[in-house]
């Protein structure tokens, strides 16, 4: 016995919206759901909260359904894409056992946080009989750093301030908690504790603005924390990633790093602001706070150990230095450019391979500058996919840092990217 | 045409935090909005103008709504205003902030227009 259905609110107030997905769960399955993966975008903050979103949500529900999920960008699910409002996936199978863990501080130690998390997991699914296994792994993203005299901003000109980026870097992260989200440590840690596990992650965001996320787990809220909802089931699984620009063939060496790797002190030898601007041919006064609706078209990428494009858009400028999302591995970096054409093509391997595979339901994950940059053209997406799902459960969650991996692929992460995990009988 | 209904849409997306003025603007008939005193407009005169001056927009957008015209995008001043056609005599038009996210107001505004195109 298989049962999956999606609920859907686009009411603005957190309560309403909350009961509305709670109903509709109940009222479309059958049977108590194994588990509820829910999205919604950030405006429930300003109208009620989340903790009364989920209350309300939890109120109708069974006791001790596990729902799990976080703030998106945007979402997409059977009925259309939308900026605003909450959408869950429930699944039920008799088949099926599911594990929640929770690892925190992931910005202050993402790889303790991240033990936590997959310990807790791998001790709940001991002693599970199924075969396939699967991990959805919420993180909090990124939230723009607090800097003393400056507050939070994405372009810093303060040449006292930015002399040291690296202790500015270090007072964000560790003094106000704001910063990067150390994916890129967290991420190859859930591969080596979770290898049978078939993996899509995502970092909860809000309108790309950074400045706050929540995980949803049960009736709590929680940031600056990784979650994963597994479950061990006798259906299959695959994921997949696929990409959603070219590489120009603009090379670029960076030639000093600071802290992390995160840090890009220097380009080809020189400040590494004053070169981008360069290879970019921009003028400085397009670097604003709205500088990254500019930059989403040219994300950066390098090839990492294993021989895997990681690729992202950049992150903050500090002064003439730049920090972005993920350590850099190596110190040659591809320019990248996407266009909309690129962005949507971007899902046609996904949607081919459920052509073959009928799935009984999906979870995607993509990347929030997508969503962005695409606008109203992202029901061009939307067409593509829900030509071959029809009524065959689906949601998407537009986030801030994607990732997929199985034990016959390697660990693959970054931005601007369209990611699957699909369950087929 | 159900204006009440359509009207709800309206207010529905006025809602959105950068949706600053929103109406159905049609074309040699009274354009449907919701009452200006919701809107968020600094400067309500750009609104009053626009209102004004509709029809003369339409005799453009109908000379390129053959070619497919679709959109229509302009700034004005510190704001920028989107036309997202319904039909040659018909466009859902907002008032956003200059600095807007456009890409995810675009979105709702989508989402709208075809809220609005099924009543039509």
């Amino acid at each position: 016995m298989f049962e999956a259905a999606i609920a859907m609110s686009r009411k603005w107030d957190a309560t309403d919206a909350g009961q509305e997905i709670g109903e509709q769960i109940i009222s479309k399955l059958k049977n108590k759901p194994k588990f509820v993966l829910l999205f919604s975008t950030i405006h429930y903050e300003k109208h009620g909260g989340f903790q009364k979103f989920l209350d309300a949500v939890n109120s109708k529900l069974p006791e001790r359904t596990p729902v799990v999920g976080g703030t998106v960008a945007g979402f997409m699910n059977n009925y259309g894409c939308y900026t605003r409002g909450a959408s869950a996936l429930a699944v039920y199978s008799d088949e099926m056992d599911v594990a929640v863990g929770v690892g925190n501080n992931t910005r202050e130690n993402p790889k303790k946080a991240t033990l936590a998390s997959s310990s807790e997991i791998l001790d709940k699914m001991k002693n599970s009989k199924y075969a396939t296994g699967c991990a959805i792994n919420l993180y909090s993203s990124a939230v723009v750093g607090e800097y003393p005299i400056v507050g939070r901003r994405v372009v810093i000109d303060n040449k006292q301030l930015t002399r040291f980026p690296d202790v500015m870097y270090d007072i964000s992260l560790k003094v106000f908690h704001r910063g990067v989200d150390r994916a890129d440590e967290m991420l190859p840690v859930l591969s080596k504790e979770l290898s049978n596990f078939q993996q899509i992650s995502g970092g909860c965001t809000d309108t790309t603005d950074q400045l706050s996320n929540y995980l949803f787990f049960g009736r709590q809220t929680i940031t600056n924390a990784l979650l994963t909802l597994a479950f061990k089931t006798s259906l299959n699984a695959s994921v997949k990633t696929t990409f959603g620009f070219k590489e120009t063939g603009t090379k670029m060496l960076v030639t000093k790093f600071g802290r992390d790797h995160r840090i890009i002190k220097s380009i080809n030898g020189r400040p590494a602001r004053e070169e981008l601007l360069r290879i970019l041919g921009w003028p400085k006064a397009y670097l604003n706070e709205r500088v990254f609706s500019k930059l989403f078209y040219y994300p950066i990428g390098f090839v990492n150990q294993s021989g895997v494009l990681i690729p992202q858009v950049f992150g903050l400028f500090l002064g003439e230095s730049i920090v972005v999302p993920y350590s850099i591995q190596n110190p040659e970096i591809t320019l990248l450019s996407s266009s909309g054409k690129d962005l949507i093509s971007s899902v046609d391997e996904h949607v081919e391979q459920c052509k073959k595979i009928k799935p009984l339901f999906s979870i995607f994950i993509s990347c929030a500058t997508i969503i962005v940059t695409l606008g109203a053209h992202i029901y061009e997406i939307w067409e593509k996919i829900n030509s071959v799902y029809g009524n065959t459960p689906y949601l998407v969650g537009y986030v801030a840092g994607e990732s997929t991996f199985s034990s016959n692929k390697e660990l693959k992460y970054g931005n601007h990217t369209f990611n699957s995990l699909v369950l087929w009988g | 045409m159900p204006e009440e209904t359509m009207l709800s849409v309206l207010e529905d997306l006025l809602r959105e935090e950068d949706i600053l003025a929103v109406m159905l603007a049609r074309k040699n008939e009274i354009s449907v909005s919701p009452s200006p005193d919701k809107f968020k407009l600094k400067d309500p005169s750009i609104f009053s103008l626009l209102q004004s001056t509709m029809n003369d927009f339409f005799i453009v957008i109908e000379k390129f709504s053959s070619q497919g015209l679709d959109k229509v995008y302009f700034e004005l001043g510190n704001y920028e205003v989107m036309f997202f056609l319904i039909s040659g005599d018909t466009a859902l038009v907002a008032i956003i902030p200059g600095l807007a996210n456009k890409g995810l107001l675009e979105v709702e505004m989508e989402n709208s227009r075809r809220a609005i195109k099924k009543l039509i």
